[in-house]
């Protein structure tokens, strides 16, 4: 077996964490959030429900920056390497889409979209920095 | 930036990952600066030269890009 240090056992930690966080209890919080919802939607707690899936939003950025910590200086530099491309993409698609929307009349989308879309610029900025140094 | 990080490695006999725990960093950072793909901090640069009982410069070799040269 071979024998992993701190800095690797971080990124595995990290890597459990997030799988957990936003594989598993994201999902639950979400979906329950919606069915609950859906029987009352006339209650006075709806908005506070609605918040809800926040709450592993906020646990998987507590592992984010915990993970930004105790990562190496060559991990840190690809992971700020992927949020510049992240950033760079997220932009370049909500002001291309926010164009279309108020020139060409297309249909409004959620602003809910923007975290998703980060997230797969995020893991393609990613693949991107890390082959660099492979 | 050249460097003699992989002959020093070799003379002990260690491995990256062996080499990536006495410094604290993952062996991808060790196989980087190996392959000259990667310059490491001046932290890191010297923690490696006290590791190794070196100076820098004795471990790495600065080499002077064209575009050093014309700003420089």
């Amino acid at each position: 077996m071979k024998s992993i240090n701190s800095v690797e056992k971080a990124g595995r930690n990290y890597g459990i964490q997030m799988g957990i966080t936003m594989g598993v209890v994201y999902p639950i919080f979400l979906f329950s959030a919606i069915a609950i919802i859906k029987r009352n939607p006339e209650a006075w707690w709806v908005p506070l429900l609605a918040l809800i899936p926040m709450i592993p939003i906020l646990f998987g950025l507590g592992a984010i920056l915990r993970f930004f910590d105790r990562m190496d200086e060559l991990q840190r530099r690809i992971q700020l390497t992927a949020l510049a491309i992240a950033a760079g993409g997220v932009s370049i698609v909500t002001m291309t889409y926010g164009f279309l929307e108020w020139l060409a009349d297309f249909p409004q989308l959620d602003i809910g979209w923007t975290f998703p879309i980060l997230c797969i610029f995020w893991v393609g900025g990613l693949f991107f920095a890390q082959r660099k140094y492979a | 930036m050249k460097n003699r990080l992989h002959i020093l490695r070799a003379e002990r006999r260690w491995s990256q990952a062996k080499l990536a725990e006495e410094l604290g960093v993952s062996r991808q950072t060790i196989n980087a600066i190996e392959t000259e793909k990667y310059d490491p901090s001046l932290p890191l640069a010297f923690k490696l030269a006290r590791l190794f009982e070196q100076s820098i410069e004795e471990i790495f070799e600065y080499e002077e890009k064209t575009t050093d040269k014309m700003t420089g």
